[in-house]
């Protein structure tokens, strides 16, 4: 009963936390949880620098299609030219700080990109590479 | 309604959109309540759902959802993996909710009867996703088209407030048309 207790408690606790902005180091560590290594912001930029092909109705699949070359600038969606905030924290401290958002985004994004969800070594990768600008 | 009042509403659902529709951005706010103010027959509706602006203003305009009827609500949230080329995808929750006020204010079913007008100007065999494909947009857009190509200032017909200078506070009345020319 007890121990059943302290688990409910541990569970909203966990759910509190996810729920709430986080450092992008959490971020991280929560990749870790779910089997990712050490994470390369090298090989981040190059996942973020690839292109994966052209799609006949939007055009080249790489990340820097819409968020340009330059993380530190602002992006834009191609298609509605929506001004996409930069990506690059020192530039733009509140990205990443929201877990839900951060995998809403890479879910999207992995898929229309490489043409699968990304691993959580990759979003790892990636998140060093954009945190180290 | 008084004048004064009127004008009162309409510029604080000007303010509230345009407060919302800049900082849906990307980032993401989460539950701001907006006011709520009565729709009257003709009027603009003057509220929009928060969490309608937040997920698909991150995009793109957030267009007014009485411009489509129920059923292309219904087939667009059906397939968010597939946007128009993008994958959209939202968590079910989020999704269902969107779908919810669309289907609410969904054309057939609007306050507006400008909306109500439009989507009987569908055929019942239709299911438009775009609103550029409604004949009622269709026809309201005739003398616009030569002014929306790729390399001019306006490159998308979902660039509403490029020409619709009040749009972003619901309004698309023909006085606040202002297109944007090329430089030459």
């Amino acid at each position: 009963m007890i121990k059943q207790s302290m688990m409910a408690v541990l569970f909203t606790l966990m759910t509190m936390m996810t729920a709430t902005a986080a450092t992008l180091e959490e971020q991280l560590a929560s990749y870790r949880t779910q089997g990712a290594g050490t994470f390369d912001a090298k090989a981040g930029q190059t996942l973020w620098t690839t292109s994966h092909g052209t799609d006949p109705e939007v055009g080249e699949k790489i990340c820097t299609a819409c968020h340009m070359d330059d993380p530190h600038k602002p992006g834009k969606h191609r298609k509605t030219g929506k001004i996409i905030e930069p990506m690059a924290v020192s530039v733009n401290p509140q990205r990443f700080t929201d877990p839900e958002k951060v995998e809403k985004w890479f879910l999207r994004n992995c898929r229309q990109v490489m043409g699968r969800e990304c691993t959580p070594q990759e979003k790892g990768d990636v998140l060093s590479y954009l945190g180290s600008l | 309604m008084h004048g004064n009042k009127r004008w009162a509403m309409v510029a604080l659902s000007t303010i509230m959109l345009t407060a919302s529709w800049a900082i849906a951005d990307d980032d993401d706010h989460k539950g701001e309540e907006h006011g709520k103010n009565k729709t009257t027959e003709n009027a603009a509706p003057a509220t929009m759902d928060p969490v309608y602006i937040k997920e698909c203003g991150a995009c793109h305009f957030p267009f007014p959802v009485g411009m489509l009827p129920d059923r292309s609500w219904r087939a667009m949230m059906a397939d968010l993996p597939h946007h128009f080329g993008e994958d959209a995808t939202l968590p079910e929750k989020v999704a269902a909710k969107i779908l919810d006020y669309a289907v609410a204010n969904a054309g057939e079913r609007s306050k507006n009867r400008l909306d109500r007008y439009v989507a009987s100007s569908v055929k019942a065999d239709q299911v438009p996703l775009r609103i550029s494909e409604v004949p009622f947009f269709v026809e309201e857009h005739k003398e616009a088209a030569k002014h929306v190509n790729a390399k001019g200032p306006v490159s998308h017909w979902s660039s509403c407030p490029l020409c619709h200078t009040k749009a972003d506070s619901g309004s698309f009345e023909e006085h606040e048309i202002k297109i944007p020319q090329a430089n030459k």
